[in-house]
Order: C-alpha cells, then structure tokens, then sequence
C-alpha cells in the first residue's frame, strides 16, 4: 500500500514536466445544440471540464469557477474538421522519390501559420495535415488540433490520433517521376507497380527482422538488417498500424488501389478527392472505404473532368463514410457552405450534410470516438454559430478545443500574427495604393508622397 | 652522433624560422619575446589590474600583473596606458574555410544529370558528418584578417555544406600554415536543417527523417562494431561507413552535435529531436531563444547566440509628427518593434535568467560586428557578461579553457589592446596578439574625426562635386541632383528631384564613406522628410532613401565629371 501511495505520489510530482496541451472547462448555456450523432436539442447546455464534454442537458448549474458563455439564440455544433488540409505546414511535397514514405508531416508543422486563425475563424478545431500528392506513397501525415497561439509544433499535434500516409493515383506522380525525370510511374500501370513493389520489398524487411529476433537471443553472431525508416513505415502500414489517405480522381484506379490493398491485407483506406467516387460507391462501401471529396471542384486537369456535385450525395446513400475536404486555406473558411452545397445537389438532411464535415472526417482520420459529435466523454471541441451552420447567413461565433477558445468573433484583434518580422514592413492597403491616384475616396492620405515619385 | 643530430635539428629550425619571418608580411618578429608595459589588464577572470604589464613569450601568456621584470631581449610594445582584453573566441563560424565560388554548378545541382534524386550521393544530399575542417582550412581566407582585426583571436570553425557539413575544430586566427591554426580538431558534430536541391532529403521533413534514420543506423553500426570487437568468430565483418562512423563520438557522448537554430521552430525541432535520440546538443546561432528561455535552462542546454541582429532602426527625432501615421500603420510598427527590441535583447534576456551562452558571428558581416555587440550590451547585457561571452564561455563550452580565454599565466598569447575600454563606442583596437602573432592597427587619422561601425578609424571619402541620382520606386523612377561641398568630414549641399524644389540637405554626417543626410520638403502643406544612406565610392553613389512608414526605396547615382 505504502509503495502504491509513493508511486502516486511521483506520479503527481511528474505531471506538471509532461508537456501537457491545455485544457479548459466551460458551461456552453442555452444554445440550439446540434450534436450531429444525436439529434438537435433546443435551449440547451453543454458542460465542458478539464477539455472533455462531461454533461449535456437543460438548466445545468454552473460548478464552481467554471465560466458561462451564453449561447442563446446560437447554434453549438462540433469543432469542423478538415480531412485534407496543407495548412500550418513549412513544406508538402519530398518530390524526389516515387516512395517517400519515411517522411513525416510532423515534422514540418508550423505553429506560427496564421492560417490556422483563419481556419478558427470558420469553426474549424481539427486539420489532417497533409504530405502532396507528387509521389505514389507520400509522407506520414498528422492530425492537429488548432491550438493557435504556441510556439511549440509538437503542441498542435493531437497525441494518440491513429498514423495516416499519404499516397497518390494517376497524373500527379506520372507527371513528376515518369515525365519529369524518366522514372517509373510514367503511366497508371506504373503507379501500381510501385505500390506492389514497396509493400513487396516491406513484406521482406518484415521477415528479415522476424529471422533476427528469433535468433538473436541465441546466436550471438546475428545481426539485425540494416534500419530503414522508409520500410518501417511501409511495415507498420501492412500491420494495419496506419490509415491510407490516397489522392484519386478515376474510377478505375481507385478500383486497382482496392486490390492492391486486398492482395496485401490492408483494410484501413479512405481516398481523397475521388471526383468518380460516384462510379465505384457500392464497391468503396463493401471494402469499408471512406471518401473524401470536394462540394463542387473539378476540371483543374484532364482526370478530373468527370465530376458531379452529386458526388457526397451518391457515396453517402451507398454507405460510405463521406466528408467534405478543403485542401485550400481559403475553402477551409467556410467548409459549411460547402457541406450545405449537398443540400441543393442530393438532398441530404441537416445531419448528413454536417456530419460530411464532423464526424465522417473523424471516422475517416479514425478519431470518431474522441472528436466529431456532441456526446459525453467526447474532447470539448465546439463550433458556435450565429444562424444555423448551413444557412448562408452563417457566422462563426467562437471556436473552443479541449474547453479553451481559440476564436471569439467579439475579440478578433485586427493583427492575429504569433511573431513579427523585426525588419520588414508591412505594406497596408493604403501604402499598396500608392500611386494609383484614381482612387478618389483614399485623397489626401498617399496622394502627398504620391507625388514625390510620380513623374508628370 | 646525438651531437651531430642535434646540430642538423637546430639548423632545421633555423631554416624554418627564417622562411616563417619572410612570411610574416604584419610585423617581422625578430624576438617571441614581447612585453606590454602600464597597461590596464581585464584578464577575464573578474576585476581588473591596472598599471600592469603583460609579458608574452614563444606564443604563450609567460607572466601578467604589477612590478614584473621585463627580461633582457623582449621587445617592448607600444601600449602605454592601453586596455589589454584576452582574445575573443568566435563560437561558431566558418572563418577560415573561403567560400565556395558563385557558382556555375548550380543548375548542376538542381537539376543533377545521371543521379537518382531519391536516392543521391552523399555529397549532393549533405550528408558530411565525416568532412573536417582541418582539410578545408586556408591562411588566405580574408575573413581571418577581418575577424582578427575586430578582437577575435580563435575561432570555433565548421564546415561549410548542407544538412551534416562536418565536424569543426577550434582554430587560432594565425598562422603562417593551415596546421599551425589548429588548437583542436574534430570538437564537434555540425547539424542544420538545410535541404539538398533537387534531390533527397530536399524539404524539411526529409531532413529530419534522414537525420534520425543516419542516427539509428549509426547506433545500430556502433553495436555491431562492438559485438565484433568483442568476439569476431563467425560474425560478419562491420561495413566500413565513413558516414556513420562520424556518429560514433556522438553516440559515445564524446561530441555535441551543435544545431543551427536560429528560430523559435528550428528550436523546439531541434530539442523534440534531441529528446528522442539523446544525444548531448549544442543550440546553436540561436535568435530567438527568449521563447524557450526557461526550457533551455531546465535542461541545461549549451547556448550559443546569433550574433546576427536586425537591420539598425534608427530612434525617431522628437520632431517627428506621430499623428500623421495612420493607426494601422502605427500597430504593425508597434508589433515590428517589438520584435526587433526582442531580438536585440536576446542576449540580456538570457543572462537575467543566469543562463550562460557564448556568442557566434557566423552570417554577421564583419562591419556589423563592434556596432552589434555594442547594441547587445545597450539593450541590457553587462560588459561583464558580454565579454564572459565572448571569452570564458566559449573556451569552456568548446573544452579549452587551459588554452584560451582569460588573460592568465600559461594561457595562449591571444589579446585585444584598445586605447579605450572595447565597448565604449569610440574605442580603437590597436594592436591584436593571436598565438604570440602581433598585428598593429592604425589610429585614426587626425583628419576624420569620426570612426566606421567597427571602430575602424577611416578617412573621410571625397564627396565634393556635382551628382545624379536614381530613386527606384517599384514601376516608377524619380531622378535628381545632389551637389555637395566638402570640408573634411563636414558636408553640406542641395538637392533636387523631378518631384521636388531644390532644398538644402540637413544633417549630413560622413563617416568614411557613408554619406547620411536628410532633406524636409512641403508637399501641399505637409512636411514629409526624406532620409538618405548613401555609399560613396569613388565616383559612384549607392544605397537607399526612406519616407516615413512608405518605405525605404534604392538609390544610385554617379558623380558628373568635372
């Protein structure tokens, strides 16, 4: 008992060297509270402690030194989450390899993005941040919580959310290794070529290591191969460790990347963009495939002309695990418009189209049980609207994770920069005017200087 | 026969000797014997002896304090009444290894003929964990002199390159031979994250995947080295990997691996790196380390600072109309110079935590250096704790401190002699002693009375004439004409532009061959002041004007011939 009690005790001493992220409590009060999973409940409040929903109900009392934000004639839905995002990233693309798989986004996060406050400011708590889609098998990618305001990457990361790995079909790869520099994948085939391949050589490293563990307690000669981190990966990806993300326009291939996964084991996959989800949804639904497309974006290149706004829709009804995704620090703004586009093309009821931005996401990332709904014993990440999320008249309020607000509408400083630059200025509106002295409504704030450098 | 050895021996040196004096282009020693009499010793190791006299012999420190006997045959240097500092010691830069030359090979290197870009040679990725500094040193480097000539005596060098340039070694800025530089070689690992062009690792993730992954294999190698030490029957020989092989001091926490961090994210990349691998870390040619201040001194990591600081911003006049900046102008200036004030005092922050740090000058143009230590000090760093930064923390960080840092005994013969405390604005290095090596610096000329940035006493340029200028505003060009009259360093003159009447230029002040001046023109009833920062050489003119929160916008121009 006593040993018990010291071990307590350290524990308790140790807590506070953990890094932890922080967490906050609040009492949301007497909103329109759409938990997405669990139907639309009127006038009622959410308690947040410690970073965690512990009570939804009518008329909570507020526990001791826990703040009230009054949500009345406000709409509370769960924190948006992004399943394709290239923000808060110095660097999306390692392009000089077919198979990059040894990267990882982790490591390249950028706290200091002040697109991760625009994304706040659309009701967004969660982004997948990541790899490109220039190679077969890109980098490890990671799920971050919007903690705007630290300076530490690894703060943003959101600790236990499963791995997840980048790869891409068709044009994207062909054109950088295969017309770029004369490498395989120059055409579709090729692109499964490498996939085959890698999982292949893996499958070899696998048992190499296997042969060494079974033998090195016993022979003292053996030795280990040698560690390759693009192979770890690989390895921990046919363990079912990692969850495929893969970029997809056409059909056909998303059909080939389906066998290529049956043949080697893998059951954790959800494609990205899929414009042709629609051909194949029955197929997607059977493998347990989840998808992840765009409202209404295509044409951009050749594979991507065959496109519907249908497309939520149609995978949504055949049973596959829909969302919506930005891939775009300007769509992410407002990823509520474009969940409520399903709503005009497919008719999807309010909690379809708003689950295609919470808690299909969340499956998707495989975090549907921490984030995504409004349910007890889920993270305290919340979304609060002026007007209902898929009105056009939609406001973002406030945006909360783990308890803390990160967004408030009603004190949105007009510079939301974490660091400035100590030599160079920015140029304003104003001073980007200058010299263009047709503007008649900016008179007599440039014009003086104007006239310095304008030759008459 | 011994007596026969010993004669061709002493010949040897000679000969030796003679060639190294025909060498020494600075001051022809004709004795290594030299005394510096009534000086003003700050040894270093707190206080200060005056009245004292210093006494250098064969390249070392051989007595330092009152009352000491000058012996027979040294040669008295001219020091009187002067202030003797040890040498600094520059903690990390690249002096001594020149710069390779603009290069040609560039689309070489983006676009690598007949090389896999997944999969490149070391040499084009940057893995050169195993490249050394001694093989890549030149006494001709002409950063050796400029450094010297500021009062830094030693260096901490390292190589030049990508991601793992090399190991560095602690130098001594002298020497008649790239040998004779070196103290100490291969006192370090160095690590940034710098990308390769065009091939593999060439973003930020793959510098840090390849940087972990060389790490482990280095480990695993590292075992496998010792397995086979132990009993080599029947196992397979250990490949011979340069590369990996350069880890192993690391990984015996032999080695620090220094890491360039500048910024706040490099910082906590670097220290979530190092927190997985364990291996002892250096931070290194930090700028922004007052975010991480108190992790940095939980942890007691070494620390050595950028001497790198921002472009000078010069304080506003007290006639400056404030009113007339617009308000949000006015918060991103506010915000700018917050940052720039942080930036500044980095250096103070640290040392009113008593977190120790040395101080590196890699990336800092040698101009900037006196004028940024002295801002350093200015934004509330102690000269005490400046010159510990510069001396004693350096020499023990990079494992030298019998050798180099104070002015003491045994010590190598490295000193900085003012004929003003170092750190008051209008000191003069005078002389510099590097490894027993005595370089004399001019005084300044009586003429100008003003000195450079770096203390160097200059003369004042010939501006006098008629000039032409260029203002470059992006789309737009305005010219003028500036005619100046000269009286030593005192300048006056008019200005006119296309734009503007001709008016008389305020302020001028010439300081070598910076010409600052300002020029207050009525736009419509409002004053705007224009000020100028121009290089005068020989007959062309170069630098910039700016306006108030407009900007700052390039100048050049020539002088019309006579």
């Amino acid at each position: 008992m006593k040993h018990i009690i010291q071990t307590f005790l350290l524990l308790l001493l140790a807590m506070p060297l953990l890094a932890q992220p922080q967490v906050g409590s609040m009492l949301i009060k007497n909103g329109t509270v759409i938990t997405v999973t669990k139907g639309t409940l009127e006038n009622t409040d959410v308690l947040i402690r410690d970073g965690k929903i512990t009570r939804i109900g009518k008329n909570l009392r507020t526990p001791k030194g826990v703040t009230e934000i009054d949500a009345t004639g406000m709409h509370v839905m769960p924190g948006i989450i992004d399943a394709h995002s290239h923000s808060a990233l110095d660097a999306v693309n390692e392009p000089t390899n077919p198979v990059t798989a040894e990267v990882f986004m982790g490591d390249a996060i950028d706290p200091l993005s002040v697109g991760i406050y625009r994304a706040l400011a659309g009701g967004v708590t969660s982004i997948h941040a990541m790899h490109g889609s220039a190679n077969a098998i890109g980098g490890e990618c990671e799920t971050l919580k919007l903690r705007y305001g630290t300076y530490n990457p690894d703060d943003l990361k959101m600790k236990g959310a499963p791995r997840t790995i980048k790869f891409a079909l068709g044009e994207n790869p062909m054109r950088v290794h295969g017309e770029g520099r004369g490498l395989q994948p120059r055409t579709r085939m090729g692109v499964e070529q490498v996939f085959r391949r890698a999982f292949s050589e893996a499958k070899e490293y696998m048992k190499a290591k296997a042969d060494y563990a079974a033998k090195k307690d016993s022979d003292p000669t053996a030795l280990p191969p040698q560690f390759n981190s693009r192979m770890e990966t690989l390895a921990s990806i046919l363990e079912g460790d990692i969850i495929i993300h893969c970029h997809s326009y056409r059909a056909d291939e998303i059909y080939m990347l389906l066998n290529v996964c049956r043949d080697f084991g893998i059951t954790k996959l959800c494609f990205q963009h899929v414009n042709e989800g629609f051909k194949v949804a029955p197929e997607l639904a059977e493998f347990g495939a989840g998808a992840s497309v765009f409202a209404d974006w295509w044409a951009y290149k050749f594979e991507v002309y065959y496109s519907t706004a249908y497309n939520a829709a149609i995978l949504t009804k055949n049973g596959v695990t829909t969302s919506i995704n930005s891939d775009s620090g300007e769509l992410i703004r407002h990823l509520y418009h474009e969940a409520g586009k399903t709503q005009r093309y497919g008719g999807l009821t309010d909690d379809e189209a708003l689950a295609l931005i919470t808690i299909n996401p969340a499956k998707q990332l495989g975090i549907g049980d921490r984030i995504g709904s409004i349910e007890e014993g889920k993270e305290g990440d919340i979304a609060i609207f002026q007007g209902h999320p898929l009105s056009v008249y939609a406001i973002p309020m406030k945006t909360i994770i783990d308890g803390i607000v990160y967004f408030d509408r009603e004190n949105d400083e007009a510079d939301q920069r974490l660091q400035a630059d100590p030599e160079q200025d920015i140029p304003t509106f104003r001073m980007g005017e200058r010299g263009h002295h047709v503007d008649a409504c900016m008179e007599g704030a440039y014009q003086n200087v104007q006239h310095l450098f304008h030759k008459h | 026969m011994n007596k026969y050895l010993s004669t061709l021996a002493a010949l040897l040196l000679l000969v030796l000797n003679m060639q190294a004096q025909s060498i020494d282009d600075i001051l022809k020693p004709v004795t290594r014997t030299y005394a510096l009499k009534n000086v003003v010793v700050v040894p270093g190791t707190g206080g200060m002896i005056e009245g004292a006299t210093v006494i250098i012999k064969n390249g070392l420190i051989h007595a330092v304090g009152k009352d000491i006997d000058i012996p027979a045959g040294a040669q008295v240097l001219e020091t009187d009444s002067m202030y003797v500092y040890p040498g600094f010691i520059d903690a990390l830069s690249h002096v001594g290894i020149p710069a390779p030359k603009q290069d040609n090979s560039r689309s070489r290197f983006s676009r690598p003929q007949g090389v896999d870009p997944g999969n490149p040679p070391r040499e084009l990725a940057g893995v050169m964990p195993d490249a050394k500094t001694v093989d890549k040193l030149s006494v001709k480097d002409s950063e050796i002199a400029a450094l010297r000539k500021l009062g830094f005596t030693a260096a901490h060098s390292v190589p030049r390159g990508m991601m793992l340039p090399g190991k560095g070694a602690v130098i001594v800025l002298a020497g008649e031979t790239e040998r004779d530089m070196i103290i100490m070689e291969d006192v370090s690992m160095f690590m940034q994250f710098a990308n390769a062009r065009g091939v593999f690792p060439s973003t930020l993730m793959g510098v840090t995947d390849k940087f972990k992954e060389l790490y482990k294999q280095a480990m695993q190698l590292h075992a496998h080295h010792k397995a086979f030490k132990n009993n080599p029957a029947g196992m397979t020989r250990p490949e011979n990997d340069p590369a990996l092989e350069a880890f192993f001091p690391v990984i015996e926490g032999e080695q620090h691996i220094y890491f360039h961090t500048p910024g706040v994210k490099d910082l906590y990349r670097a220290m979530n790196i190092q927190k997985e691998l364990g291996f002892k870390m250096v931070l290194t040619n930090v700028k922004q380390g007052w975010y991480l201040a108190d992790q940095i001194k939980g942890q007691s990591m070494p620390l050595i600072l950028s001497l790198d600081l921002p472009k000078e911003i010069k304080e506003k006049k007290e006639d400056d109309k404030e009113e007339e900046v617009d308000e949000e102008v006015q918060m991103l200036t506010k915000r700018k110079m917050e940052a720039y004030n942080n930036h500044l005092g980095q250096a103070a922050a640290m040392a009113s935590k008593d977190i120790p740090f040395s101080i590196a000058t890699v990336g800092t143009k040698a101009k900037d250096i006196r004028g940024n230590l002295n801002r350093m000090i200015k934004a509330g760093l102690s000269e005490e704790q400046m010159l510990a930064a510069l001396t004693t923390e350096p020499a023990k960080l990079l494992g030298v401190s019998d050798l180099l840092g104070t002015v003491e005994k045994g010590k190598i013969a490295n000193l900085v002699i003012t004929d003003k405390p170092y750190f008051e604005e209008k000191s003069n290095i005078r002389m510099v002693i590097a490894d027993g090596h005595v370089f004399k610096y001019d005084a300044p000329k009586k003429k100008a009375k003003k000195t450079g940035a770096d203390g160097e006493a200059v003369e004042a340029a010939a501006v006098a004439g008629d000039w032409t200028f260029t203002i470059d505003v992006p789309g737009q060009t305005t010219d003028g004409t500036l005619t100046l009259s000269q009286d030593g360093s005192e300048v006056s003159g008019k200005m006119k532009t296309s734009q503007t009447p001709e008016k008389d230029i305020e302020g001028a002040e010439l300081i070598g061959n910076t010409l600052t001046f300002s020029i207050t023109t009525d736009i419509q009833g409002q004053a705007i002041t224009l000020e100028f920062e121009l290089e005068i050489d020989g007959d062309k003119l170069d630098g910039d004007v700016s306006v108030g929160e407009f900007g700052s916008f390039e100048v050049t121009g020539s002088k019309k011939p006579n």
